[in-house]
């Protein structure tokens, strides 16, 4: 695989650039949610939670739909096609691109979850099922990122977000249920077990197996038609 | 003078439609137009010069270099635009100046503001307020500003109300004027390939029906119309594409014509009214029509 690191870094400011008033939005909602979370009562700690969720399904929703779908969409891809890149080189800039749209308010929530449960007596238990649930976002990401990016269609993006967030209430079900970390939730010391670890790296390593598998396939392509 | 594009025996085979043998050399500082009705394969082809699409077998290079395996480098020295071609409307025009700048080394400053001036653009405009006509002009803007010695324009004029095509073409036909570079853009419109092309080539369903220089083309060509009752079928000059009978005047269009023509129509008792030129969008009209009836 042969890139162009200039033209990369280019592509990524400008995906970024194309995005940067979102940004904004997506951090504002994810302080919002830290602050609904840290309300002592079960209703706001359910509402933060799931505001959370929503957040970062959204903002991962929205990145891959407007920059590599809206593109499609509202043809400028003809104009990007035009610039000195090869396909590589784009493929190469949208996951780059994309991972840092999701990644950066992805590590805010994580950051935000460590430093709330550390700051405030809510119990520090829950949190390594906090962090597998972030795993899993960050995973469910990729996989729809993977999709997007392979096959370019709106209809296979949106049908991979529906199972991918389907997955996530099957993972949080069977998560909650496991003793592991069922019995630590109302804990105030943080103890993350073995298996807390197995399903992480598994979750990173399968990450970045779709990763690989859709940069290979795209730096297969000779031409971008 | 040096050849800028070279494209042997290309062929590409698409389910519905496909590019057949297809032989086309641009020179150094020459524009050729290519002329073709929606479907003939001209958006194909300069896509392939691009480097944006593979060809089945041929050979394709473009300043020497094979394509596509030479797309990034020799896209640094094409300017190409396409009629679906769309900036980021959400953008300004100074954002995308900032992005082709960052991506071109032979960006020229001075030569875009020129660009901005002439075509009446202004950097802070968003792209969704600008009218068609001026993101076809932004576009432009864009490639011109970074002085490609090859442009490659897919219809640039398609959608364009008369006026705004007439202000694009001319402002198009100056600034070729001003430079020596060479020119490949496609167009079903003939009025605009004949204002701006040196040479001219005719597509039909992905095969090159005919290439001359303009005013070859345009001198090879008549329409003769004469007067007489004779059978259409029988009236014999080299080189006719069609006879068109009304009551006694009959329409002659003919390539290759020839003076003596005359004298053999008079010979058989036709009278000539006069003899007339076509225009580009007859002879390839008369391209099409022989092409569909062989």
């Amino acid at each position: 695989m042969k890139f162009d690191t200039g033209m990369i870094g280019i592509l990524v400011m400008k995906d970024w650039s194309l995005m940067n008033k979102y940004i904004l939005v997506y951090a504002s909602g994810i302080i919002f949610s830290l602050i609904v979370l840290a309300i002592p009562s079960s209703a706001s700690f359910y509402m933060g939670s799931i505001l959370l969720l929503t957040i970062n399904i959204t903002i991962g929703f929205h990145s891959i739909s407007s920059s590599i779908i809206g593109e499609k969409k509202e043809n400028t891809v003809p104009f990007i096609m035009s610039l000195p890149i090869s396909p590589t080189d784009y493929a190469v800039a949208k996951v780059l691109s994309n991972l840092g749209l999701f990644l950066l308010p992805w590590l805010a929530t994580f950051l935000g979850l460590t430093a709330l449960f550390t700051l405030t007596k809510m119990p520090m238990g829950i949190l390594p099922f906090y962090y597998l649930i972030c795993f899993q976002l960050l995973l469910n990401y990729v996989l729809v990122l993977g999709v997007s990016l392979i096959l370019e269609s709106e209809g296979w993006m949106i049908f991979t977000m529906v199972i991918v967030n389907l997955l996530l209430n099957v993972v949080i079900m069977q998560l909650a249920q496991l003793p592991e970390f069922n019995a630590h939730f109302s804990s105030n010391t943080f103890d993350w077990p073995n298996l807390a670890t197995y399903i992480c790296l598994a979750q990173v390593l399968i990450s970045a197996i779709v990763l690989a598998m859709a940069l290979v396939k795209q730096s297969l392509r000779r031409t971008f038609i | 003078m040096s050849t800028v594009i070279s494209m042997r025996n290309a062929n590409k085979r698409y389910p519905q439609f496909g590019l057949e043998n297809l032989n086309l050399e641009l020179e150094s500082g020459e524009i050729l137009g290519l002329v073709g009705v929606n479907g003939a394969g001209k958006s194909t082809t300069l896509r392939i010069l691009m480097g944006l699409i593979e060809i089945d077998s041929g050979e394709v290079e473009v300043f020497g270099q094979a394509m596509p395996k030479a797309q990034v480098a020799v896209k640094q020295n094409i300017g190409f635009a396409s009629d679906d071609m769309r900036l980021y409307k959400q953008k300004t025009l100074g954002w995308h100046m900032q992005l082709i700048r960052a991506s071109y080394r032979q960006w020229d400053d001075k030569y875009a503001t020129h660009l901005l001036q002439r075509f009446k653009l202004k950097p802070e405009q968003l792209v969704k307020g600008l009218s068609h006509g001026q993101r076809v002009k932004a576009c432009l803007l864009l490639l011109l500003a970074r002085r490609p010695p090859l442009l490659i324009l897919d219809e640039p004029t398609t959608g364009l109300d008369p006026v705004a095509r007439l202000d694009i073409l001319e402002e198009l036909a100056e600034i070729l004027r001003d430079e020596n570079r060479s020119v490949l853009f496609s167009s079903h419109n003939t009025q605009d390939i004949e204002k701006l092309s040196d040479r001219i080539m005719f597509l039909h369903e992905g095969r090159v029906i005919a290439s001359k220089d303009k005013d070859s083309f345009i001198d090879d060509w008549r329409s003769v119309r004469c007067s007489g009752n004779i059978d259409p079928d029988k009236i014999c000059i080299p080189g006719i594409t069609r006879v068109k009978k009304n009551g006694s005047l009959i329409d002659i269009t003919v390539q290759g014509y020839r003076e003596d023509f005359n004298e053999v129509l008079r010979a058989q008792k036709l009278e000539i009214i006069h003899v007339s030129r076509l225009t580009l969008e007859e002879i390839f009209i008369a391209n099409i029509r022989r092409e569909m009836m062989q």
